[in-house]
């Protein structure tokens, strides 16, 4: 060590000890309000470190008892257990050095645009060393102004990993750098909803039964996750390899200004007001320390949802909670059946009055034939689902709406077992002649260089935990694996 | 011991006048997060490859002290700190060894900028922290490290001497402790610091790690 080097770390004279002794500090009543976020997310970061710490350390040596176990039953030769265990070892290596890997785009090939918001943009992306195809959504952090929406994505992407239910779309990946935070999500073939709605414009009763009993399950699994979805649309709901529905976009988009209830502005300026921020925000998670329920006294007034398939009450600002899922799910019932979505005006103020004075605007559509779109259960549903909020079906419970006459014959628990209607045609992984054409464009993806995470001049430098990647799901199989 | 008696017990004080930073340092230092057996976490995993974990604690505590120390970027500003310090008694200066060769006197938040980004430079260098399945790490890797915690200390020291009131009206306390406690259990069994640089928590060291010898 340099003596140049020793010198950095000195004692210093008397005099410099008065003068640190004058450094005036700033008292908590001035902490700011970005500080005690930033405070807030270091506690969470710091209680989820420390369980991790000794989870992953109990884990790590149950994994090697299981394996030593399973040798001695199966009475494994000394070399095939020495062999056993070494292999054992260098998985454990290559999962401590995974838990470091710096994902960033270089890791990812980019294929095409899919997908355009008002914000973020997807890609179809390839990860060529796992030959796997996901869909990466990509979002400007210049765009999230507050440490608000970094929270709600932070979260949004916590229930994302955690999830582990067939009807939502998963996490594979996130991760940031300078500029953009990346997220790698499940990436399906079909398309999306609206995309197949568009094509066949309506849809029989018996096949428009069988999505949207997967919509309501996928709407049941996220609510139960403690997430209200606000913005239920066709797009929102991907449709799978297989066929199957998705859920997918919760809670991604840029939260709308927060409204309170007695919100003097007039119509007219809200509706400037939500069109400047585009497509308005989507899910919220309750703030809640579990995301397991939703508790009613945590009620949610901000404004979201696209106007077609707004609630009401959101609308006009009054506290809501997770019915307005089923509002929008009432609304895009209607539109499978009848083509249509129920109150869509030749405007925006137009359909949001509309929506406003549902009671008067909503109609059994008829067709200029006159003949009847949809059976009599159908209607009653739709209009159970487009009631005001304290009379909507699946108001105290889900299965309110599930036990309903409409789907008669739908064997709830065994609906992913159920042939789709639609299957898509897929030549290769990498297939996406199923989505919007409007945005295929062989891109090239500007990619800032940069450390993936950056320290200090990066607005985002706290949440560091954002940084995921799937490799964790070695971890369970491993000890699964073992356990057996 | 139960849970209880860690908390609250009050330990008898080392002949350290009341008032000092030592002193105040001490009386908080049985506030953590309640996790028991941070010595037993440190200790080399059986079959595990020295370096990777190395590696894997670095970038954890690196991680920790970025969180850590990005609460207080509020209090911890070019006026508050105009030289960066560990309480009145010792002072940093910054040279990074390739283009700053003289040692310069920094404000705090500047040293901090440059030491965090200094480290983060290491930690994406693909040849120093290799992240990619098959790649070794080089062979002066453990003097790096020992670097790399020499220098993430003195951001300890900086924010226990002259941030520990931010940092407990923040409720912070806890957090801090226990980082620095498990921080410091794994510089122990891996002999990362010289005495010498350990000077100025040299008190809370004591403190924090005495539990665990009863």
């Amino acid at each position: 060590m340099s003596s140049s080097q020793l010198k950095r770390f000195t004692k210093v004279n008397t005099k410099s000890r008065a003068l640190s002794g004058l450094v005036k500090k700033k008292s908590v009543n001035q902490t700011s309000r970005q500080t005690n976020k930033k405070v807030e997310l270091c506690k969470k970061f710091m209680r989820e470190h420390y369980l991790n710490v000794f989870s992953y350390l109990s884990e790590r040596e149950k994994r090697i008892q299981n394996l030593r176990e399973g040798m001695k039953q199966n009475k494994v030769s000394f070399w095939q257990k020495k062999k056993k265990t070494k292999e054992h070892f260098s998985k454990e290596t290559h999962f401590l050095r995974n838990r470091r890997s710096k994902l960033s785009m270089e890791n990812f090939k980019v294929i095409a645009k899919i997908g355009q918001g008002g914000f973020s943009d997807v890609f179809l992306c390839e990860r060529p060393e796992f030959q796997e195809f996901i869909a990466m959504k990509r979002l400007k952090k210049d765009k999230l102004s507050t440490i608000d929406e970094i929270e709600h994505i932070n979260n949004e992407r916590e229930v994302m990993i955690k999830h582990n239910s067939d009807w939502l779309a998963k996490l594979f990946y996130s991760f940031q750098d300078t500029d953009y935070l990346y997220l790698g999500m499940e990436f399906l073939q079909g398309g999306d909803f609206k995309t197949l709605l568009n094509h066949l414009k309506f849809l029989d009763e018996e096949v428009a039964k069988l999505y949207f009993s997967e919509m309501v399950l996928a709407v049941e699994d996220l609510h139960k996750l403690g997430f209200i979805h606000r913005d239920l649309k066709p797009e929102n709901f991907l449709i799978d390899s297989k066929g199957h529905i998705k859920l997918t976009d919760f809670g991604l988009s840029k939260k709308i200004d927060e409204v309170s209830e007695n919100d003097p502005l007039p119509m007219a300026e809200k509706l400037e007001k939500s069109k400047k921020t585009s497509i308005p925000s989507l899910s919220e998670l309750l703030k809640e320390e579990s995301f397991f329920s939703i508790p009613c006294s945590k009620r949610l007034n901000s404004v979201a949802g696209s106007p077609e398939y707004v609630a009401p009450e959101i609308l006009t600002r009054k506290k809501y909670s997770k019915e307005v899922d089923f509002w929008s799910l009432g609304c895009l019932l209607y539109e499978m059946l009848s083509g249509t979505t129920p109150f869509v005006g030749r405007t925006k103020e137009e359909t949001l009055e509309n929506v406003i004075h549902f009671k008067k605007t909503l109609h059994f559509p008829t067709y200029s034939d006159g003949e009847e779109p949809m059976s009599k259960e159908a209607w009653d549903l739709i209009t159970k689902l487009l009631a005001p909020k304290a009379k909507r079906l699946g108001k105290s419970c889900i299965s309110e709406i599930k036990e309903h006459p409409f789907f008669d014959g739908i064997d709830w628990k065994n609906l992913r077992n159920v042939e789709p209607p639609f299957v898509p045609k897929i030549l290769n992984q990498k297939d996406i002649s199923y989505f919007d054409t409007t945005y295929f464009e062989k891109t090239s993806l500007e990619i800032s260089n940069h450390s993936v995470f950056h320290y200090l001049e990066n607005p985002l430098k706290h949440v560091l935990s954002f940084n995921y990647s799937r490799i964790q799901l070695f971890e369970k199989e491993n000890g699964n694996k073992e356990k057996v | 011991m139960s849970f209880f008696s860690k908390t609250k017990t009050f330990k008898p004080q080392r002949k350290i006048k009341e008032g000092t930073k030592q002193y105040e340092l001490k009386k908080f230092a049985d506030a953590t997060l309640g996790s028991g057996n941070l010595h037993l976490a440190v200790v080399l995993p059986e079959g595990e490859d020295l370096n990777e974990w190395l590696a894997v604690n670095t970038v954890d505590f690196f991680n920790q002290i970025n969180m850590l120390y990005g609460t207080i970027t509020e209090f911890c500003t070019t006026d508050s700190c105009k030289v960066m310090s560990a309480g009145p008694k010792y002072e940093y200066h910054w040279a990074d060894g390739q283009t700053i060769k003289k040692p310069q006197r920094l404000s705090a938040p500047d040293y901090i900028d440059r030491l965090m980004n200094w480290i983060q430079d290491l930690l994406d260098n693909e040849n120093v922290f290799p992240s990619k399945m098959g790649y070794s790490f080089p062979k002066n890797f453990q003097s790096i490290v020992k670097i790399i915690f020499k220098r993430l200390f003195r951001v300890y020291a900086h924010m226990y001497h002259n941030h520990f009131d931010d940092i407990t009206n923040l409720g912070e306390e806890a957090h801090l402790n226990t980082s620095f406690k498990h921080f410091m259990y794994f510089v122990r069994e891996f002999k990362l610091i010289k005495n010498n640089e350990l000077a100025p928590l040299k008190e809370l060291i004591k403190t924090l790690l005495e539990e665990k010898k009863k």
